[in-house]
């Protein structure tokens, strides 16, 4: 298979352009294995309370080591500026990362981001020293103002958070890509492998998936699924697609043929 | 002396820091991040930082997310 070129953001190298979270899953064991079977090298986790009662309680990062993996915490769960801000402190002082995948939800049942409240958190963090990776809505006026303000890369939703409707709107996407120069990574929405070729192939630099993955019957065969999704979308990407025609065009040369007697 | 860990009041008797604290309940110290009164706290500070009755201590730890 041919070497992809690598995908650098923030000076930080990237071995895989499939992120993956790491919710739903019934256990610690089952989110390893899918993640192994993924070849991410980006995983997303969430930052809460620890279970001060029980003191047995089973640790995430025994399981996904942040030796092994890149571990980006989000903000997921976060309605407000100060909510999302004070999550992605607490994050980075855990000692993990400086990776914020900053998320300002506007609405609960939609989960669609609050885009102002994005832009402003964005700002404070950029500030702090953070590497944001903004989730936001496919909409190219906001991703500009998102890279203006400093973000790493850029990260539009393809549909909502675990609607698994795959790409909706592939011309926005196509939009923000003219629009910004920092990296686009396609996240939520991604329904099945073809989706998250179908975002390597138009061009995005690396897709971001949770509930495709968990929600599978298979999860690690899925997983694997990803995997060959991305990379073989990203090839199809960089080998880059023929004309479409509306009529036939014959593969097979016209001279030469027998002539019938 | 009485301290709200995670919402939950605990009462504890003599001096204690946060590190003594997260012993106390048994936390693997590289793993989480502490907050007392709103403010975080580096891992550096967790010997020095004493509590004080009524403080508000929020632990936290990554779990699985997307």
């Amino acid at each position: 298979m041919n070497q992809d070129e690598q995908l650098t953001i923030a000076g930080i190298n990237f071995k895989s352009r499939l992120w993956v979270g790491t919710g739903k899953y019934k256990n610690f064991e089952e989110t390893k294995k899918v993640i192994e079977a993924s070849g991410a090298d980006v995983v997303t986790v969430a930052v809460r309370r620890v279970n001060i009662t029980d003191k047995n309680q089973e640790n995430l990062l025994d399981y996904i080591s942040p030796r092994q993996y890149k571990i980006l915490p989000n903000t997921a769960g976060c309605y407000t500026v100060e909510e999302a801000v004070r999550t992605a402190r607490l994050a980075r002082a855990a000692g993990v990362s400086d990776m914020v995948k900053l998320e300002v939800i506007g609405d609960p049942r939609t989960l669609f981001p609050d885009t102002a409240g994005l832009l402003e958190a964005a700002k404070i963090l950029v500030k702090e020293g953070f590497i944001v990776f903004p989730y936001t809505n496919d909409d190219p006026i906001v991703a500009k103002k998102l890279e203006e303000i400093g973000c790493a890369a850029v990260m539009p939703l393809a549909a909502p958070i675990g609607s698994g409707l795959g790409i909706r709107n592939p011309y926005n996407l196509r939009i923000i890509m003219e629009t910004v120069k920092i990296p686009i990574i396609v996240d939520a929405g991604v329904g099945t492998a073809s989706d998250a070729s179908i975002a390597m192939e138009m061009g995005c630099d690396a897709v971001l998936m949770n509930t495709a993955i968990a929600s599978a019957k298979e999860p690690i065969l899925m997983a694997e699924a990803m995997n060959f999704a991305v990379k073989a979308g990203r090839l199809a990407f960089r080998a880059g697609r023929m004309p479409k025609r509306l009529y036939a065009q014959a593969s097979s040369p016209i001279e030469g043929m027998i002539e019938q007697s | 002396m009485k301290i709200a860990v995670n919402g939950q009041m605990w009462e504890f008797s003599g001096e204690m820091n946060v590190l003594q604290l997260l012993h106390e309940l048994g936390m693997v110290v590289d793993l989480v991040a502490v907050e007392v009164n709103q403010q975080i706290l580096d891992k550096k500070e967790f010997r020095a930082h004493f509590l004080k009755n009524d403080d508000r201590v929020e632990i936290i730890n990554f779990v699985g997310g997307g």
